[in-house]
């Protein structure tokens, strides 16, 4: 594990143990029904790259930050 | 802030109410559900979090969520709880609100009478059941070795579970099938965050759709489906890779066309020869959309690096599965390939359902390899080397676990 690595595990902890939002039942009433999700925690390591920049931009208008922070450094085909 | 404890009643009391009544959001605290899990590959560190009506599963993303099996399910039996149940979606608007009175279920396009059914409608109407795999076309990514970009899956992006529902062919046949018709498209509320997104609409032939086989389903292990696996209603495609298991179904499409559709298109497809593979690395010349599961088996009661005893008669047991043939032979070797001991096969579920398998062996003192290897009733079997393809799918190699023997 590098020192990113641990970096962003150790984050992903703290915001996870800060709290998650999480459904609970009510008593058996009225529909619909609703599920919610946690509350978003991953976070992506902050650098002076101009990648960081945009990645806060653009791509977590559409998904979390984990899906750059899972992906396999710099070995992708 | 509530402790664990109280945190995981609440979490069993929504299980249990689910079916009954209505969910409200709370909030409610909790710590990581467990110590980090690591995958075993680079850069896999994950977390284990716990979800709404799932147990603690490994986070691969958070926004939409997908989520992966701890591999010690499978040891659990061959049907895979529902809270332990793998979750993948592709886009983040995923529903967080539906109605189950006021839902609908659309059958239009290329049909003498369009359809608009509710739930209630759908379970009147006569309902089949099978066990049947879904298991992610990217189910053991990380494992691809030169590494390929995408979700960064373990084991665990699989499960077998009693599915309930009605044939897809009897909502088709009631809505009246025009000849023209070549495919089905079949869409689910999730939906893009933005409009240049594709929508996530996938499309089987019109045979295929209407085999008798394709459910769309609303139960799965005697509940309904968790929401995460496409409360209300899913399409069920046994033998197929979970790609085609559309979510939340509410928009069914006869087309006399073939989908033109990112998802059938661009991604969700092999290399189009018999092993759907090229050499690592390279690229397809052709390709064609993903199909069928491969044949796989892995052992599940001994974690990589276990501690056996040497000499003495150690039980192995695991599962396998294919694309629907059903499991021939499931053999086991512990010198490296060069010779195979046949397994018992434990009950069979049907042809689509995981085949659980049990046998003991004896290893002598030192390190050793037990690998497992599973052949189809067709005749299809594990590979002994990995097949790589550009986007890391259908991997099945013969599983290789390596123990301590003292």
């Amino acid at each position: 594990m590098t020192r990113a690595h641990r970096t962003l595990a150790m984050l992903a902890s703290v915001a996870l143990a800060a709290g998650i939002t999480a459904a609970i039942t009510a008593p058996a009433a009225a529909r619909p029904v609703t599920y919610t999700l946690p509350a978003e925690s991953s976070t992506l390591k902050k650098t002076a790259e101009p990648g960081y920049q945009r990645a806060e931009l653009q791509c977590v208008t559409c998904h979390s930050r984990d899906y750059v922070t899972t992906q396999p450094r710099g070995k992708c085909k | 802030m509530i402790d664990r404890r109280q945190f995981i009643t609440g979490a069993a009391g929504l299980t249990a109410s689910l079916g009954a009544g209505k969910l409200l959001g709370r909030r409610a605290w909790a710590q990581p559900a467990a110590p980090p899990s690591s995958l075993p590959f680079g850069n896999g560190e994950r977390l284990l979090v716990q979800y709404p009506q799932k147990r603690p599963m490994i986070r691969l993303t958070e926004r939409p969520p997908q989520l992966e099996a701890p591999f010690s399910v499978f040891d659990e039996g061959p049907i895979t709880p529902n809270d332990a149940f793998f979750v993948r979606y592709h886009l983040a608007s995923i529903p967080q609100e539906i109605d189950p009175d006021s839902f609908r279920l659309e059958v239009g396009g290329k049909v003498a009478k369009p359809l608009s059914l509710s739930l209630k409608e759908l379970k009147a109407m006569p309902a089949t059941e099978v066990v049947a795999v879904n298991q992610c076309s990217g189910n053991s990514r990380g494992f691809f070795e030169p590494r390929v970009a995408g979700g960064q899956l373990g084991n665990g992006a699989m499960g077998n579970a009693r599915w309930k529902g009605v044939p897809l062919k009897a909502v088709l046949d009631r809505a009246g099938v025009q000849a023209v018709a070549r495919q089905v498209a079949l869409d689910g509320l999730d939906k893009p965050v933005i409009a240049a997104t594709p929508d996530f609409v996938k499309a089987l032939d019109i045979d295929h759709a209407r085999d008798g086989e394709v459910l769309l389903a609303w139960a799965m292990n005697g509940a309904d489906l968790p929401w995460l696996n496409g409360y209300p209603l899913r399409v069920v495609v046994p033998g197929y890779f979970g790609t085609y298991w559309v979510k939340h179904v509410n928009q069914i499409t006869v087309i006399d066309t073939e989908l033109d559709s990112f998802w059938m298109k661009t991604a969700y497809r092999i290399p189009d020869n018999e092993c759907a593979c090229v050499p690592a690395g390279g690229k397809p010349d052709k390709t064609r959309p993903i199909g069928r599961l491969d044949v796989r088996s892995f052992i599940t009661n001994l974690a990589d690096q276990a501690k056996v005893k040497a000499g003495a008669a150690t039980a192995v047991r695991g599962i396998a599965f294919d694309g629907g043939h059903g499991i021939k032979e499931v053999a086991l070797s512990i010198d490296g390939g060069k010779t195979w001991k046949p397994t018992q096969l434990g009950r069979d579920l049907g042809k689509y359902s995981f085949r659980a398998w049990q046998t003991t062996v004896k290893l002598p003192a030192g390190a050793q390899a037990v690998m497992v290897r599973a052949t189809s009733r067709s005749g299809e079997v594990q590979p002994m080397e990995p097949r790589w393809n550009p986007a890391g799918y259908m991997r099945n190699l013969v599983e290789t676990l390596h123990v301590e023997a003292a």
